[in-house]
């Protein structure tokens, strides 16, 4: 199952990016509570509180030699790169990121974009491979 | 103590919850929270940050007085988009001035049980690091909106006939349940412009004689006002049309006038206008001013003796009485005058005017060469001071005109002008000068029964006062069941009702003044505090028998934020400290000036408390006596504590000077400390128990009344290494000392002294 980025919402009209499942990878999702404290009585008395029953959920996205161009039903980096610059505007807006699992979070993009870097051309006849590699940092909104 | 549902005690007890921070202007639609996104049907946008959260003080004088809340700034995230400062403000809205409340939410609650920390308005709203950050300024209702007291402003609209000089000047207050105030300074006004006037807006209760003391130097507030103060009696009766809230005078005391400024003359009962009439000759030379028959007057009086031949007499009626002698003023006025036109130039007038008194004649004025017609037409003369001794005393005009012999010869014909000969006391002075003493209607209820539960009745208990103060006249929300409490609390815990009704006649006014600082002072008259709940200002008087509202010991006493939990925990660590030094007192000595008459500009009564004696009736007298000799052998001599106390005499006066022995003797002892969402059902004023091994054991049984609370939001660090937030209550409170119990009596240090209301 690919990988799915929609905008604004899944249900709503949107607008989707679909990532072949082979070319990502989300092996590195980090969770952790939101603003869990320890309070320490004069006893020794221990109060946890925490501000939300939510977690942080962030979602480092790897990119492992992610086609230029679109292929058929699977988008490339050109499409992902619209979608992030245009579309979400960066920051300035979340989308649902749904995981090959199907696993679904509402995300904004944190950074990342910029450490795609492109694999080494092949032989003499191609300089460009068209293949990028990187890590974009999706983290989930409360 | 607030009230808290069963969950949200059940949660704020519990030792792992979770919670949320809500800050919300409902007028604006502005709902920022940590993580929450729907809670009470409203959308809430995640735009606090941890270290923007600030945080949140509110305090009260130890022995009463009115609240302060420190200024709160949250600074929040700001991208111009959604519900953000700066969008609403695009979109036409302001946020200055909108509320602003700052609410926890427990997770397992609705969003109708969060508990409300702060209610205030916005005062500003600042913006940040290029618009991406805003900081928003709120604070407490009375602060925002500091008004002056009283606040009604007589202007042109509303007091059309009012005199120039009065426009800005405010209507005074008055409370209390009397009906001999003693003079305060009030506006007489005609409102509707028909001869219908007003004092103060309130009524004449009663006709008959009123006092009317008029001020004639400088402005209020002056210390030596009074010195010159002049003051007249006259009857109103007859005069006063009782009745309606107005009352109207008559021309029967047309020595009261109204114009730019007020003229108050004694009624010219007592002598009357002098009218000269046509007269060719006078038949008695010697009385003829230059002794020359051909000289014309005739002074034309119907109580006055008068020869008709130019010498008149006017004498002091005997209902002069004994009022006013000495401060008079003698004016006179030719009002109109018939001649040959022709013949004008050739007239000359002469006239005389001398008081005969015990002591013999004295010459007041000479006006002569006066050519009648072209120079003296509706002129007043002169005033001149006179000195009326005894009611024998006269004024003696004489009043000659010669014909010169002009067009006509020695026959023509003229008429002696009319010439209007008044004595009387003149006074002018501006409306707002004017100091009345008269039987009067204290300030009513407002028709419906708010403030004393009876329509129209008199506003006078202590809780009805402050009540009419914040919502009638500041226009703020008061906590209506609190107010029920203090008014019941006021009106039967004590042998006596607690009133604000000041001590002269049982009512008082105020000068212009800050709505809080009348409150303040308000309440510390009546022995309460006065601090903002959610739902309004809610008024609480000392009452010690109040049941403890939580118990604190090392299980709730926090260590410092963002303490290691694996650390070890230290004596350094604990946020507990003593202090002995910041609180006032201990005293031994105790004045509450009471009664204060503001045209004496001095407090009437004062009761006092010592170590040798004390104005207050047993029983209190000796346990107070005692109280203070206890504190003067422990402490030594100590200045005294004085307390002006405007609004209160007599019982009410002794009850402030029970109240400040029994709280300051002692040296009071204060604690301050930490704890965590434990303190979220305190208020300032309640009482709690401290068990700490810090404190003597003799003081764990004693009630700690609280005095500051402080919400704290700080930013840690998570024990995961997260970013957290730690929320915490920091409380300061304060008892009587109890460190050398042995010492004294025991009866006097056991708890039921101090629980005693009265």
């Amino acid at each position: 199952m690919p990988v799915f980025l929609y905008f604004p919402t899944k249900v709503a009209p949107t607008t989707t990016i679909t990532l072949r499942a082979s070319n990502v990878s989300f092996t590195r999702k980090e969770n952790r509570p939101v603003g869990q404290t320890m309070e320490i009585a004069a006893s020794g008395r221990e109060y946890v509180r925490k501000i939300s029953s939510n977690q942080t959920d962030t979602w480092p996205m790897d990119i492992q030699l992610l086609p230029s161009a679109d292929e058929g039903s699977n988008q490339g980096k050109d499409s992902l790169q619209a979608f992030i610059q245009t579309t979400l505007d960066y920051m300035m807006n979340t989308c649902e990121v749904e995981d090959p699992e199907g696993n679904l979070i509402t995300a904004r993009y944190v950074r990342g974009l910029e450490s795609l870097r492109e694999e080494g051309g092949a032989g003499q006849t191609r300089t460009r491979a068209e293949q990028w590699s990187g890590t974009i940092i999706w983290r989930k909104t409360l | 103590m607030r009230t808290l549902t069963p969950g949200a005690l059940a949660a704020k007890e519990a030792r792992a919850n979770t919670f949320d921070i809500l800050i919300e202007s409902a007028q604006v639609d502005l709902r920022y929270s940590l993580s929450t996104t729907t809670a009470g049907g409203h959308t809430w946008e995640q735009r606090l940050l941890l270290n923007g959260l600030g945080e949140l003080r509110t305090q009260v004088e130890p022995g009463g007085g009115f609240a302060s809340a420190t200024t709160y700034r949250c600074t929040v995230i700001d991208d111009g988009m959604g519900k953000s400062p700066r969008a609403i403000q695009n979109a036409g809205q302001s946020l200055f001035g909108a509320d602003l409340t700052v609410s926890l939410l427990f997770e397992s609650e609705d969003y109708a049980e969060k508990i409300i920390l702060f209610t205030g308005r916005i005062l500003d709203v600042r913006y940040q690091r290029r618009g991406t950050r805003c900081e928003l300024v709120a604070t407490d209702d009375l602060l925002q909106n500091d008004q002056l007291l009283p606040p009604v402003i007589v202007s042109a609209l509303n007091y059309p006939q009012a005199a120039n000089d009065v426009f800005g000047a405010a209507l005074p207050l008055l409370y209390g349940s009397g009906s001999a105030l003693d003079p305060v300074p009030m506006l007489l006004t005609d409102q509707t412009g028909n001869g219908t006037y007003t004092i103060a807006g309130h009524a004449l209760q009663q006709a008959g004689d009123t006092e009317i003391a008029v001020r004639r130097e400088a402005a209020l507030n002056e210390g030596s006002v009074f010195q010159n103060a002049v003051r007249f009696k006259t009857s109103l009766a007859g005069a006063v049309n009782v009745g309606a809230g107005t009352f109207t005078l008559t021309r029967d005391i047309n020595g009261i006038f109204f114009g730019s400024s007020l003229e108050i003359a004694i009624p010219s009962s007592y002598i009357r206008n002098i009218f000269i009439a046509s007269e060719t000759d006078v038949t008695d030379a010697i009385n003829a001013i230059d002794g020359s028959i051909g000289t014309a007057a005739l002074l034309n009086t119907n109580t006055t003796l008068q020869n008709g031949d130019g010498y008149g007499q006017l004498t002091v009626g005997a209902t002069f009485g004994t009022l006013v002698r000495g401060r008079d003023v003698l004016r006179w006025k030719v009002l109109q005058h018939q001649g040959n036109s022709a013949a004008a130039t050739t007239v000359n007038a002469r006239i005389v005017v001398s008081h005969v008194g015990a002591s013999g004649s004295r010459q007041l004025a000479v006006h002569e060469n006066l050519r009648w017609y072209s120079s003296f037409r509706n002129t007043e003369l002169e005033y001149v001071p006179l000195e009326l001794e005894l009611n024998t005393d006269s004024v003696e005009v004489q009043i000659a005109v010669n014909n010169e012999g002009g067009l006509g010869g020695a026959n023509d014909q003229w008429l002696v002008p009319s010439v209007v000969l008044d004595i009387g006391t003149y006074v002018r002075t501006p409306l707002e000068q004017l100091w009345f003493t008269f039987a009067w209607d204290p300030r009513p209820d407002d028709g419906s029964g708010t403030y004393t539960g009876t329509p129209g009745a008199n506003i006078e208990n202590a809780a009805d006062v402050l009540h009419s103060i914040l919502g009638q006249d500041l226009g703020e929300p008061v906590d209506t069941a609190a107010f029920v409490a203090a008014r019941t609390f006021y009106d039967s815990s004590w042998t006596f009702t607690l009133n604000l009704e000041g001590g002269i006649g049982t009512g008082w006014f105020r000068e212009r003044v800050r709505g809080r600082e009348w409150l303040d002072t308000c309440a510390k008259q009546a022995t309460a505090i006065i601090f903002r709940r959610p739902i309004g200002y809610t008024i609480v008087p000392y009452d010690n028998s109040v049941a403890v509202a939580y118990t604190f010991d090392l299980d709730t006493i926090l260590l410092r934020a963002g303490t290691d939990p694996l650390a070890e925990v230290t004596d350094e660590a604990s946020t507990f400290v003593i202090n002995r030094q910041e609180l006032p007192g201990p005293y031994h000595s105790y004045e509450v000036h009471g009664a204060y008459s503001a045209l004496q500009s001095r407090f009437l009564s004062v009761d006092t408390a010592n170590q040798s004696d004390s104005t207050v009736d047993e029983p209190e007298k000796s346990e107070i006596v005692a109280l203070c000799a206890q504190s003067f052998s422990l402490y030594g001599q100590q200045p005294p504590l004085v307390v002006e106390g405007d609004y209160i005499a007599g019982r009410e006066a002794e009850y402030l000077t029970i109240h400040l022995a029994r709280y300051f003797t002692n040296k009071r002892l204060s604690v301050t400390f930490e704890t965590s969402t434990q303190g979220l059902h305190l208020e300032l004023g309640d009482y709690v128990l401290v068990s700490h091994p810090d404190l003597p054991i003799s003081m764990a049984s004693v009630k700690f009344e609280i005095h500051e609370l402080v919400y704290k939001f700080l930013p840690v660090t998570a024990p995961d290494g997260g970013a957290a937030l730690s929320f915490r209550v920091e409380i300061t409170a304060s008892a009587p000392e109890m460190l050398m119990q042995g010492a004294f009596e025991e009866d006097a240090f056991e708890e039921d002294a101090f629980e005693t209301g009265v």
